[in-house]
C-alpha cells in the first residue's frame, strides 16, 4: 500500500510540474459516483487506551452545480472495514456521512482561483470491538458548520485536459452525541422520565473550537472527459478529536475514483 | 509554475505518505506499573457494587501497589492482578490474557452442586425426549420437564411453540437452569413470555454514568411482555442451583415475579450487574461488573435470587440415581 502510494505520487508530482495551466469553467450540474478505499486510525479511550487502526470499502454519490455566483457540492458516503490494535484485537466500523460545501467565486472569475465559502458535514461512525461482550459498540454522530476554501488549478498535458482542486475546511461550530459513561446509549437517553426530544436535547455536547478538532482536505485530480464529465482521483482526509465524554481522535484518509456525469 | 509547485508538494506529501496513523498520539506505556494504575482507576470509577459490597478500593491499592515491581515477570503481574480483582468477589470479573484468565467461582464452589447431570439426562429425560433447539423436555407424571443448560443457546420462536404445544393440557412445566451459568438476556426474556399473560415489572436497573461511587443513571424498569404466540398460563416451578448464574440469574428473577411459578432448590448464583469489557495498554481484557439490578421489592439480585422451597440434593437419593430436587418439584404437582 506504501509503495503504490509513493509510485502513485511520483506521476502526480511529474504530471503537476509539467503542466500548462488552462482555462476551465466548471458551470453546470454533475453526478458523481464513487468507489474508494478507506484507511483510518482512532482512539476512542471510552473503549480502549490503544490505537486502533486499518482499512476498508469506501462508496459515495455527488451532487456538484457550477452556477455563477456560486458552487455547490453535496456529498454522501458510505465507508466499512475493520480496525485492528497492536495486540491483534478488532474493530469491525462503519460510517455513513453527508457534506456540502458552497463556494462563492468572484464576479467572472471561473474555475481556476482561490474560492472561499462555508462546508456542512453530518456523519455517524460507529464500532463493534469484537472482543467485548457487552456494550461492544460505540456510535458517534456529529453536525458541525465551518469556513471552507478551495484552490482549483486547471492544465494540460499535450492533449488531456486536467483539473486540480484541493477543498479545504475547518469546522468550527456545531454539535456531537457521543456514548454514556458505559453504554453505548447517550447520557440522555439512559433516563426513561425523558421524552426522546428532552433525551436527545440532554444528550447533545456542544462542539467547542479549539477543545474539539474537525478539519478535512480533499486533494482532487481530474482528467477532463470530451462529453463534458471527468474520471477523477480524490484522497479525501479528515481529522477529528472530541473531547467529551471521553477523549475521541480519528484521522481517516479515502481514496476514491470517480465518475463525473454532466446532467 | 511556483503555486504548481506548492500545490504539488503538498499533494505529493498527502499521497506519499499514510499520514492516518501520524495524527493519533502512541499507545501509552505497557509497563507493569502504568498497567496497574490503568486497571485500579478503571475499577474504581466504573464498578457497581463497591457499596453493596462494602468493599474499600483504595485500600485494596494500597495493598497491591507496593508489590508491582517493573521486573515483574507477565505471569508474576498476571497473579498480582488477578488477587486484587478477587478481591470483588464477583463472577463477572476476569482478567483474560493469553495465558490464562483470572476468576472468582466462590459463589457456586463454596456451595452444594445440587445437580447431576448423568442422572437427569439417564432417569428423567431419558431416551425419547424432545429436543427444541436448547431446549430439552420430557413428559414425567403429567408435568412437562424441560432442561436447558445455557442462556448462551439461542431460543428461536419456532422452539417456544414446540414447547407450548408439548405442554398444552398438562398440570404444570418444571423449568431447570441448574448449572446454567447464563448467556444472553434475549433469551431469558423469550422463555419468560411463554409464561406471562400481561406485561410484568420483574425488577430495576441502573448503570453508572460518572466515575463517583454511587454516579449512576436513574434506574429503568426490568418488564416481561407476553409472547404473541401460544402460552402457557399454568402452574411453573424453577429449579435453580448456586450455579444458576447472569442471565440464568435474571431468568429466576423473572420467575420470581409471577404468581404462578415457585422457585425450589437453591438459591441461583447471583450476577445481577451486566459486565462492561475494556482492555489494558498491554493487551489484556478485563471485565467487571458496570449496573445494578435490583427486584420490584429494592433487594438487590447480585447475590442470587431466594427460592421459596430450599430442597437440597441427598446423597442417598443421588447414589439411587434419583434427583432429590426433581422429586420435589414433581410432588408439589402431585399435590396440588
Amino acid at each position: 500500500m506504501f509503495w503504490a502510494q509513493k509510485r502513485l505520487s511520483a506521476v502526480f508530482l511529474l504530471l503537476l510540474l509539467s503542466g500548462n495551466a488552462v482555462l476551465f469553467a466548471e458551470r453546470g450540474h454533475f453526478l458523481i459516483a464513487q468507489a474508494g478505499l478507506d484507511h483510518a486510525a482512532q482512539r476512542d479511550k471510552s473503549m480502549s487506551p490503544l490505537a486502533y487502526g486499518g482499512s476498508g470499502i469506501a462508496t459515495g454519490i455527488a451532487y456538484e452545480h457550477g452556477g455563477r455566483s456560486s458552487m455547490d457540492f453535496f456529498h454522501l458516503s458510505f465507508q466499512s472495514g475493520e480496525i485492528r490494535n497492536r495486540y491483534g484485537n478488532s474493530c469491525s466500523y462503519q460510517s455513513v456521512a453527508f457534506r456540502n460545501y458552497t463556494f462563492y467565486p468572484k464576479q467572472g472569475e471561473s474555475g481556476n482561483a482561490t474560492v472561499f465559502g462555508w462546508s456542512n458535514i453530518n456523519a455517524f461512525h460507529r464500532y463493534v470491538n469484537a472482543a467485548y461482550g457487552n456494550y461492544a459498540d460505540r456510535l458517534n454522530y456529529y453536525t458541525l458548520f465551518g469556513p471552507a476554501f478551495r484552490y482549483a488549478l486547471p492544465f494540460r498535458i499535450g492533449k488531456l485536459q486536467f483539473h486540480m482542486q484541493l477543498p479545504v475546511d475547518l469546522q468550527i461550530l456545531g454539535f456531537y452525541l457521543r456514548p454514556s459513561y458505559i453504554s453505548n446509549r447517550p447520557s440522555g437517553y439512559l433516563d426513561p422520565e425523558n421524552s426522546a426530544f428532552m433525551a436527545w436535547l440532554r444528550s447533545v455536547d456542544l462542539f467547542i473550537p479549539g477543545r474539539d478538532w474537525h478539519f478535512s482536505l480533499n486533494p482532487q485530480l481530474n482528467l477532463m472527459l470530451g462529453s463534458g464529465g471527468r474520471l477523477s482521483l480524490t484522497y479525501q482526509y479528515q481529522f477529528v478529536r472530541i473531547a467529551k465524554p471521553e477523549l475521541f481522535v480519528q484521522s481517516k484518509g479515502t481514496w476514491y475514483i470517480s465518475l463525473v456525469t454532466k446532467l | 509554475m511556483k503555486k504548481l509547485q506548492i500545490l504539488a508538494g503538498l499533494f505529493v506529501l498527502l499521497l506519499a505518505f499514510s499520514c492516518e496513523s501520524l495524527l493519533i498520539p502512541g499507545d501509552p506505556a505497557g509497563d507493569p506499573v502504568a498497567n496497574f494504575e490503568f486497571l485500579w482507576r478503571e475499577v474504581d470509577s466504573k464498578y457497581a457494587y463497591f457499596e453493596f459490597k462494602s468493599i474499600d478500593w483504595d485500600s485494596v491499592y494500597n495493598v497491591y501497589r507496593p508489590q508491582v515491581r517493573s521486573d515483574m515477570s507477565e505471569q508474576e503481574f498476571f497473579d498480582l492482578l488477578a488477587d486484587m480483582l478477587y478481591v470483588l468477589r464477583d463472577g463477572h470479573v476476569n482478567l483474560t490474557s493469553a495465558f490464562d484468565r483470572s476468576r472468582n467461582w466462590s459463589w457456586y464452589l463454596d456451595y452444594p452442586e445440587n445437580f447431576n447431570g448423568n442422572i437427569v439426562s439417564r432417569n428423567y429425560l431419558a431416551e425419547d425426549y424432545r429436543i427444541s433447539g436448547p431446549l430439552h423436555h420430557q413428559v414425567i407424571d403429567s408435568v412437562l420437564y424441560v432442561y436447558y443448560a445455557s442462556f448462551a443457546n439461542e431460543i428461536s420462536q419456532a422452539n417456544l411453540d414446540a414447547l407450548m404445544d408439548a405442554a398444552q393440557d398438562l398440570k404444570g412445566v418444571i423449568i431447570d437452569i441448574r448449572s446454567n451459568g447464563g448467556g444472553s438476556s434475549a433469551n431469558a426474556h423469550a422463555l419468560a413470555s411463554c409464561f406471562t399473560p400481561d406485561t410484568l415489572l420483574y425488577g430495576w436497573q441502573r448503570i453508572k454514568s460518572g466515575p463517583g461511587k454511587e454516579e449512576f443513571s436513574p434506574w429503568s424498569a426490568l418488564r416481561i411482555y407476553p409472547r404473541s404466540g401460544k402460552r402457557f398460563d399454568g402452574q411453573l416451578i424453577l429449579l435453580c442451583n448456586r450455579n444458576s448464574y447472569s442471565a440464568a440469574n435474571l431468568f429466576a428473577q423473572m420467575m420470581k415475579a409471577l404468581p404462578h411459578a415457585r422457585l425450589v432448590g437453591d438459591q441461583s448464583g447471583g450476577g445481577g450487574g451486566i459486565p462492561a469489557f475494556g482492555e489494558l495498554p498491554n493487551g489484556w481484557l478485563y471485565r467487571f461488573s458496570a449496573t445494578q439490578t435490583i427486584t420490584p421489592e429494592g433487594e438487590h439480585t447480585e447475590g442470587g435470587i431466594p427460592v421459596d422451597m430450599r430442597v437440597d440434593m441427598d446423597p442417598m437419593d443421588e447414589a439411587a440415581g434419583i434427583d432429590s430436587i426433581i422429586e420435589a418439584a414433581l410432588q408439589l404437582f402431585r399435590n396440588s
